[in-house]
């Protein structure tokens, strides 16, 4: 032990946390201007956190990660039965977002989602937006997100997004971006809500004088959200969560997320239908449910309808939703309106049913459907990113600027042989915060999943899922190739 | 409750006594064959035959029951399904689905024990120390049954996990006896030290030799061990003590619900309670003791069973009684 610590003090010394920190060139920095000073809106906490110095942010972060394994806050890599369990990677230096910006960005999320739930509305009724010609058909059909079966639901208070994570992005000019909508079972939000336990725990001080927004009433806002949409009256409803199972690697957040909601976590074979109602097996005898916050996809939920061979699923499930006698939180069938695909088009479904202009942008996208865009696309791949449209997690993608002549040409032929499966987008140099990395904090990349509730109105949890690449250099946040976390502090909007 | 998470509870706490007694009964047998001169055969096999695993067994390692073989196959391999590895594997299985159930402490408890298992002090201890090691894992398991009663809100769970415990416990006392007799038949007075001996390993094995030594005066018979075992009923692992405390669980459990689940399970272990009640007091001998003990395992079986159909897996039931609701509305 004592040599480790005077290792450990030789590396660090006595010096600042942030000392020296440069960020990088061409790219936008969450906490520092490109000249390496603290940007204004946060320059007293970046101080405060600079006093820290390194050896006592080493010892809080290693505290950290104590009290996040001691909890179970773990995510589960189930390859093998030996069941390995890892903690998500949690960086401790927080990702700050001044009050001002946050305001921009929460109108403009509740905006875009409220133009979703239209969008979805429309699509699974008079099809207007189509017949209208604002967004060509084909792109719709063609997609593997549009279910017939469901075409005339409408579920409860036309809401087909209760909970949705958008995935924003920020460019070099500092710009916040629409990269993806997630509208099905977005994850990540018991992260949110552990992370902001221990940030507390291991920054008393800081916290504290910081005035950082609060993000504890998310399981009750998301009880509220769930029970406004409830078919009965709400003192006689039953919510549930319903989880594919223990082995998922989510387990821990929809368990988590029932026990804060004071809800029952049930999985497939806990429910069953009768009569076109929901029921679940308890050991007083049946009991209806009313409202499933469901974490299973869309393919798995009712085997008589969707796959047939899934375990995961309650028979005549969709029978009792058609039937309007239970509510399934997120609608099934939204996967139409989050794939890669109709991405391009969301900005004007906010034009055409809201009569607005977008308040966030997003990133320009080719579509390789059309020849002009296609060829664009295949003469440019170098400098392109180039995604399945219904990849996700990272996967089935080409990052042009890193990518061999071997795997260019590989998905120039993909592009070739399937068009349609494709669309890419120019790169976009993600923006940084400062790191935790091999004993100083260094630029690291990160993007920002922020939660919408809709219920009989929208509420946006302030803040939400920062996501950081660990690895220097790179774009990839995602959790299952070497992304971490952060906590995210949105701050008081400063009284005027 | 959930029915599968009743399920989750009761399994938790079967699994975690069946690692304790699986442990207890390693340790003993190591401290018992040394002291004695036995045929090979009486020495580790009726352990294999007390975890009902002799056909894999013999499938796997044939003739060989070579101390350290039944050891290693007792408590690591991952084929044996009563193995103190895979129990602890499933026990840690049920928690972790009922972690919203479980308290933090008991599931604190099951997951380090994995953990120590899993990791090298475990194995380490093992081959240094085993004794120590069947110690340690006992100890880990009296502290969660502790855990249990000490933190866990008295309602519903805990119930269901007394429940699990009592059954496993009623039925391991049972196979316990049933191979004892069958490896040494002889009734009668217990008189010379290799037949002490083999007494004594079956009275530790049921956490029973202090306890039967303050009920007991002068040279034991077989008979009063026997009765012991199976009547007293303040020794926490005798048959009848295991069953009433099962019935308090399961009288609590249905307080809960509706009279139509658990009807049968209920009537089931009334049975098995009045069935040794008419028995105690009259001196079981000989084979009447195996078919005695036989018919206590397989009626705890179907127990068990028909507490699955009922109470855990219970669709046809719980669609039955929505019938019958909706009748019922209707004659009104």
């Amino acid at each position: 032990m004592p040599a480790e610590l005077e290792q450990t003090v030789g590396l660090a010394g006595d010096t600042t946390l942030l000392d020296g920190y440069q960020p990088l060139p061409r790219t936008y920095d969450e906490l520092f201007r490109s000249d390496g000073s603290s940007r204004e809106e946060v320059a007293d906490l970046v101080a405060e956190l600079d006093q820290l110095g390194r050896l006592e942010f080493m010892t809080r972060q290693r505290l950290a990660e104590g009290a996040l394994f001691r909890g179970g806050v773990t995510f589960s890599v189930y390859s093998d039965s030996k069941g390995q369990e890892k903690i998500f990677p949690f960086d401790l230096i927080p990702r700050v977002i001044p009050g001002k910006e946050w305001a921009d960005i929460e109108r403009g999320l509740v905006q875009r989602v409220t133009a979703l739930n239209m969008f979805l509305t429309d699509l699974y009724d008079g099809q207007r937006i189509l017949k209208e010609g604002r967004i060509p058909e084909s792109m719709v059909f063609a997609t593997a997100g549009y279910l017939k079966e469901l075409h005339g639901i409408r579920p409860r208070e036309g809401v087909f997004v209760n909970i949705a994570g958008i995935d924003l992005i920020r460019g070099a000019d500092g710009e916040f971006l629409v990269l993806e909508d997630n509208l099905r079972t977005p994850s990540g939000v018991s992260y949110v809500l552990e992370n902001r336990g221990v940030m507390k725990r291991v920054f008393p001080g800081v916290f504290r004088r910081s005035r950082v927004r609060t993000v504890e009433s998310y399981p009750a806002r998301l009880g509220d959200a769930l029970m406004s949409v409830s078919p009965r009256d709400p003192s006689e409803s039953r919510v549930v969560v319903l989880t594919p199972g223990s082995y998922n690697s989510a387990y821990f957040e929809h368990s988590f997320l029932a026990r804060q909601m004071g809800c029952d976590l049930v999985q497939g074979s806990d429910l069953f239908v009768h009569n076109e109602r929901v029921y679940v097996k308890t050991t007083a005898g049946p009991q209806q449910v009313d409202v499933i916050y469901r974490r299973i996809d869309d393919d798995f939920l009712d085997p008589k309808v969707f796959r047939e061979d899934s375990a995961l699923g309650v028979p005549g499930l969709i029978g009792a939703y058609a039937a309007g006698n239970v509510t399934l939180a997120n609608a099934p069938g939204n996967g139409v309106a989050d794939n890669k695909a109709v991405y391009p088009f969301v900005p004007d479904m906010i034009r055409f049913y809201l009569d607005e202009e977008p308040i966030l942008g997003q990133v320009q996208t080719y579509r390789c459907m059309r020849p002009d865009d296609c060829q664009y696309v295949l003469e440019n791949l170098g400098s392109l990113v180039v995604k399945a449209v219904d990849g996700c997690g990272g996967y089935g993608m080409l990052f042009g600027p890193r990518a061999t002549r071997g795997e260019i040409d590989e998905f120039a032929e993909k592009i070739r042989d399937t068009p349609e499966g494709y669309i890419a987008q120019p790169v976009v140099e993600l923006s940084t915060c400062p790191t935790w990395a091999e004993g100083e904090a260094a630029p690291r990349r990160v993007d920002l999943r922020p939660f919408v509730l809709t219920g009989k109105k929208s509420w946006v949890l302030p803040g939400g899922l920062t996501r950081v690449a660990l690895k220097a250099g790179s774009y990839v946040v995602n959790s299952s190739q070497g992304g971490g976390s952060k906590d995210t502090w949105v701050l008081e909007a400063p009284q005027s | 409750m959930i029915s599968r998470v009743a399920g989750n509870c009761f399994w938790l706490n079967r699994y975690m006594e069946r690692v304790g007694g699986m442990a207890r009964l390693l340790r003993v047998n190591r401290a018992f064959v040394p002291g004695v001169d036995l045929p090979q055969l009486h020495r580790w096999h009726p352990l294999v035959v007390v975890a009902g695993e002799e056909e894999r067994y013999r499938r796997h390692f044939g003739e060989d029951e070579n101390g350290e073989t039944v050891q290693e196959y007792l408590t690591w391999d991952r084929r044996n399904s009563t193995s103190v590895v895979e129990s602890v594997r499933w026990a840690r299985e049920n928690a972790r689905t009922a972690r919203e159930i479980v308290s933090s402490e008991m599931w604190e408890t099951v997951n380090s024990l994995w953990h120590w298992l899993q990791g090298g002090p475990g194995r380490r201890l093992y081959r240094s120390d085993r004794d120590h090691f069947y110690q340690h894992i006992r100890e880990m398991c009296e502290l969660f049954h502790g855990q249990a009663d000490e933190t866990m809100l008295n309602g519903e769970p805990l119930a269901f996990m007394r429940l699990g415990r009592y059954l496993e416990r009623a039925g391991q006392t049972a196979r316990l006896m049933d191979v004892h007799f069958h490896t040494f038949p002889d009734q009668g007075e217990i008189d010379d030290p290799i037949r002490l001996a083999q007494w004594s390993a079956l009275l530790a094995c049921c956490s029973a030799t202090e306890p039967f030594q303050k009920r007991s005066f002068g040279t034991p018979t077989a008979r009063e061990v026997v009765s012991f075992l199976l009547f007293e009923q303040d020794l926490p692992r005798s048959v009848s003590h295991c069953l009433r405390a099962a019935r308090h669980s399961l009288v609590h459990v249905r307080g809960y619900g509706s009279n139509r689940i658990g009807m049968v399970s209920t009537a089931l272990l009334e049975a098995l309670l009045s069935h040794v009640a008419l028995r105690e007091g009259h001196p079981i001998v000989g084979s009447e003791l195996h078919g005695e003990l036989t018919y206590l395992v397989d009626s705890l079986t179907d127990l068990c069973t028909s507490i699955e159909q009922e109470f855990f897996h219970s669709t046809e039931l719980q669609t039955q009684i929505l019938a019958e609701q909706s009748i019922a509305a209707a004659q009104q």
